[in-house]
Parts: structure tokens; sequence; C-alpha cells
């Protein structure tokens, strides 16, 4: 437990060092995609029988929190091809799964940091969850699966490049293909089928049926669950062969 | 396996996927309480053989023992016996100095009370306790490096491995890094480095191993090596070329450089000499196709 509290730790002291820019971070996209396409292009347009900002709003929940969540790959990428203190853990006594867990904890906590900034940009819109605090069930799930997943890429890139690579062609389309901006009724099939393969799919539908107070079947979360754990085995595999 | 020693190294073999072979059948034996230096020219398979040895990369045949216990990889028990300073000064440069004891503290398991007394003690050591409360990035290298010696130091290991402790360093500050390096053997450490600098090498090692091409070419006392090719050089800068000669005692090097040139150098043979000898030569021979 206490190699765990290490890592987490470091991740809160360089949060805590960097409260001015992360704070920025977790407000600035979503306040200008609320301004842009919530209250600008869509001021006057209803999706799914809602205005359109409050249908966008819990796709910019998921879609932030996985940018959060994600962007730890980074701070991880640095610490094992500039800095090198990622070394610090392969020599130390601490198991490969707590140095996941760690990061992912860290991950996590930057993605609840996003989830609170989006909230607050709701409400100066006037717009609110209607399920209340339950929503944070899919919220979390999203962190910890795109944390799991940012672990995963990082400790498999390279360099600097390949993980730059992974985020222009995979993270940034699924940010536009995932439900977050618009509806996937209507959309032709191999949009559906593909959508579906999207992790944050499943997170935009989850988030948005509480938000909105619908109904959501649970495959959604079982789906979540599953690409968490692969993304985790996963990233545990790759700890010792992170070594530059 | 036979336990007069810390660590043992029995045939290890490391094969890079693609083929890099970079350490052949090397052992060795480094004795409790030592302090050896593991010398080789670059690519020579040293930092593959430290990686071993600290449990960073996998042996592809060969075993390591500690204490005659063979060591299983990934070994947890393994690692909190050993302090690491790697060559890379791989701190977390956006934390302070004290943050960053703390973090290897608490990933080596160790209680509030036994932390907080070892980091204050070992910051005193290190001369670095005023500036404990610092961002480790406004350090100079010297600090940076007392820095990550001591971190490798605090859970108490039993063997400190250093990969090139004093790269890139000052003399002065290089002479305080041995300083904290040779009180540590002298209070019972067991201590295994690498390093380029071969006049470093000769001062504070006990035992010398050179390494080239993946294997173990000399091991011994660097004077017990020096005797060996000859305590005494003769250089010869005649024609534009360096060539040097070993002899056993001075006078025979005097005597034949007194039938050669003018531009003869004679002196006491170095490390250095040697090194350049057993590595250089074979170098120079290769890149001559001979």
């Amino acid at each position: 437990m206490k190699a765990l509290w290490a890592i987490y730790l470091r991740g809160l002291i360089i949060l805590k060092n960097r409260i001015g820019k992360t704070l920025v971070s977790f407000f600035l996209s979503p306040v200008l995609y609320a301004l842009a396409f919530g209250w600008g292009v869509g001021r006057n347009l209803d999706v799914e029988g809602v205005p359109y900002l409050t249908f966008m709003l819990p796709g910019l929940i998921a879609l932030s929190g996985m940018n959060q969540s994600f962007s730890i790959a980074t701070e991880i990428n640095i610490s094992r091809f500039l800095s090198h203190f990622f070394e610090e853990y392969l020599l130390s006594p601490a198991r490969d799964y707590i140095v996941v867990l760690g990061n992912i904890l860290y991950g996590v906590t930057k993605g609840l940091g996003s989830f609170g900034a989006v909230i607050i940009i709701g409400f100066c819109f006037g717009v609110v969850p209607g399920s209340g605090f339950i929503i944070i069930i899919p919220v979390l799930l999203n962190s910890i699966m795109f944390s799991s997943l940012g672990v995963l890429i990082a400790l498999t890139v390279k360099n600097h490049r390949d993980m730059s690579s992974f985020t222009s062609f995979i993270i940034t389309p699924m940010s536009f293909i995932a439900g977050t901006f618009f509806s996937l009724e209507g959309l032709p099939r191999i949009f559906h089928i593909l959508s579906e393969v999207i992790p944050l799919t499943h997170s935009s539908l989850t988030i948005r049926a509480l938000f909105l107070g619908r109904p959501i079947a649970v495959y959604h979360y079982l789906i979540m669950a599953a690409y968490t754990l692969l993304f985790f085995f996963l990233a545990v595999r790759q700890v010792r062969k992170a070594v530059t | 396996m036979p336990n007069n020693s810390i660590l043992t190294l029995d045939r290890l073999d490391k094969t890079y996927p693609g083929g890099i072979h970079a350490v052949k059948n090397l052992s060795f034996k480094l004795k409790d309480g030592s302090i050896c230096a593991l010398l080789g020219p670059n690519g020579a398979g040293k930092s593959t053989a430290i990686g071993m040895i600290c449990g960073l990369c996998r042996p592809s045949e060969g075993s390591l023992y500690f204490r005659g216990e063979k060591i299983v990889p990934g070994s947890t028990e393994y690692r909190s016996k050993i302090g690491v300073v790697s060559q890379h000064l791989n701190l977390e440069l956006d934390l302070s100095a004290w943050q960053n004891l703390k973090i290897h503290a608490l990933l080596y398991g160790m209680g509030k009370q036994e932390r907080e007394k070892r980091i204050e003690r070992l910051l005193i050591d290190a001369d670095l306790i005023q500036r404990k409360n610092d961002q480790v990035r406004s350090f100079s290298g010297g600090m940076k490096r007392k820095l990550q010696i001591i971190r490798a130091l605090l859970h108490g290991p039993e063997l400190i491995i250093l990969d090139e402790p004093t790269v890139g360093l000052d003399p002065a500050a290089r002479e305080g890094i041995w300083d904290i390096i040779y009180a540590l053997n002298r209070d019972g450490k067991t201590i295994l480095f690498s390093t380029h600098y071969m006049e470093e090498a000769q001062r504070y090692s006990q035992r010398v191993a050179i390494i080239h091409q993946g294997r173990i070419i000399r091991d011994n006392t660097s004077a017990a090596l020096i005797k060996e090719l000859g305590s005494w050089c003769l250089i010869d800068y005649s024609d534009g070329i360096k060539q040097t000669t070993f002899f056993q005692d001075r006078k025979t090097a005097v005597t034949s450089g007194a039938r050669g040139s003018s531009r003869l150098v004679i002196r006491e043979t170095t490390l250095e000499d040697l090194f350049i000898h057993l590595t250089g030569s074979e170098l120079d021979r290769k890149e001559n196709g001979k």
C-alpha cells in the first residue's frame, strides 16, 4: 500500500505544483466547446428531445474525462524518456500492478477534476444533471478506462513521436465519432458498428443517459469494464518492457 | 552455489530481440564489503550487465546469485537489498529533495518514523539539508548526483550499484561524490560501479573487471593487472604515431628508449594505458581489418 501511495503521491505533488495550469486545462477546452457548439452553433437546436447544449454537455464530460485521464500517458512518457524517473519504480520492490494502479489513480484524479469543471460550466449555462450523484459511476469508469489505456500506451510506445501519433490517429478521431457532439441515431450502419467498438461511445451514452435521467442498457457498463480490465492487464504486462 | 561472495554472475548471456548479442557468458563474483569497478568501452556490454544485475533486464541465459541464493527474475526481495544509482539523473525535478526521498522510502515500504530520521540524517551527511525543500530542478549537477546517491542508500541496501556516478561532473563535484562512495565502503557496504574515468577506477576500486565485446577480459586488482602488462611504459611519438611499449622496470624502459628516437616519454603504466592496450588495440585491429 505504501508503494501505491508513493506513486499516487508523486502525481498529487506534481498536480499541486502546477495547479494553475491544471485548472486552466480542466476548464479551457470544455468552455470553448460549450461556447462554440453549445451556445453558438446549437443555440436554437434540439437533439434527442433536449436543447443541444444539454445534449452535448454529458458528451463533454466523457470527452474531457478521457482527455485528462489519458494525458497521464504524456507524463509517464516524460518520466520514461526524459527524466528517467520511471526507472525508480522498476528498481523498487513495488510490484508491476502497483506501478500501473498508482498511475491509474493519478489519471482518475485528473479525470474527476475535469468532471467537476464541466459540471461547473454546465451550471453557468443553466444545465444541471438530472440524476444526481449516481452519474459519478460512469464518470469513474470512464476515467479508470482511459487512465489504464494511457498507462498501456505510454509503456508500449518507443518514443514521443509514437505517442503523438497515437493521439492523432486514435484519440482525436475517437472524440468526434463516439456520440459526444452528435446523436448516433440515424447514422449509417457502418458508423454504428464503428462507434460500438469505440470505448468513448459507451462512456458518452451512459453519462448522457444518467445526466438526462433516462434508462441505459447494462451492457454499456460491461463493455467499459471489459475494456478497463483488458487495458489494465496489458499495461501490467508492459511494465518490465518499459526499460529504455 | 558456495557462498563467499555477495553477488555471483554465472554464465550470464543477453541477446536482444533483433539479434544483438550484448553480453556473452559473463561470470563474475563480487566479494562482500569490496569495491569493484566495471570498465569497458562504449557498447562493451557494461550497461546491459548492470541492467541484468539491477533486475532491469532479464538474462537470456545464466543465473545471478545473491549471497548464494539464486535470484528469481522479478524478485522484489532482491530489489530491496540493492541500491542503484543510475547513469541518468533520474530524479523528479518538480519535487523537492525531501519529496524525492520520501517517495523512494514509501516505494521501499519504510515507516514514517524510520523514514524521516533516515532522510534527515542522509541530507545532513550529503550537505543538502539546507536545500531539502527546494525543487530539485534548481540543484547543480553535483547536488543532483549526491541526492541520487543518498536516495539509493535510504532503504539500507547491502549492495550499491553505481552506473557512471561521476559522469558530467566537474573535478570538485567528482571528488565530493567519491568521498561519499568511499565512506560507504569503509562502513562495510559492497560497491560495484562502472566508469569511463580510469583514474577513478585505479584510485578507488579494490578490483577491476574489464568488459569488452560482452566478455570480461581481465579481472583483478588494478596493481596486479598493471604489473602483468608491465609497470613502466615507453611512449614513442615519432612519425606522428603513438606507440606504447611496456616494461617490468624503469631501467629496462630507459635502456630501450635510449636506442630510439628523441620524442619519447617514459612513465609508470596507468590503468588507462592497460585499458587502451586491451580494448583500443583490438578495436584498431578490427578497424584496420586485420
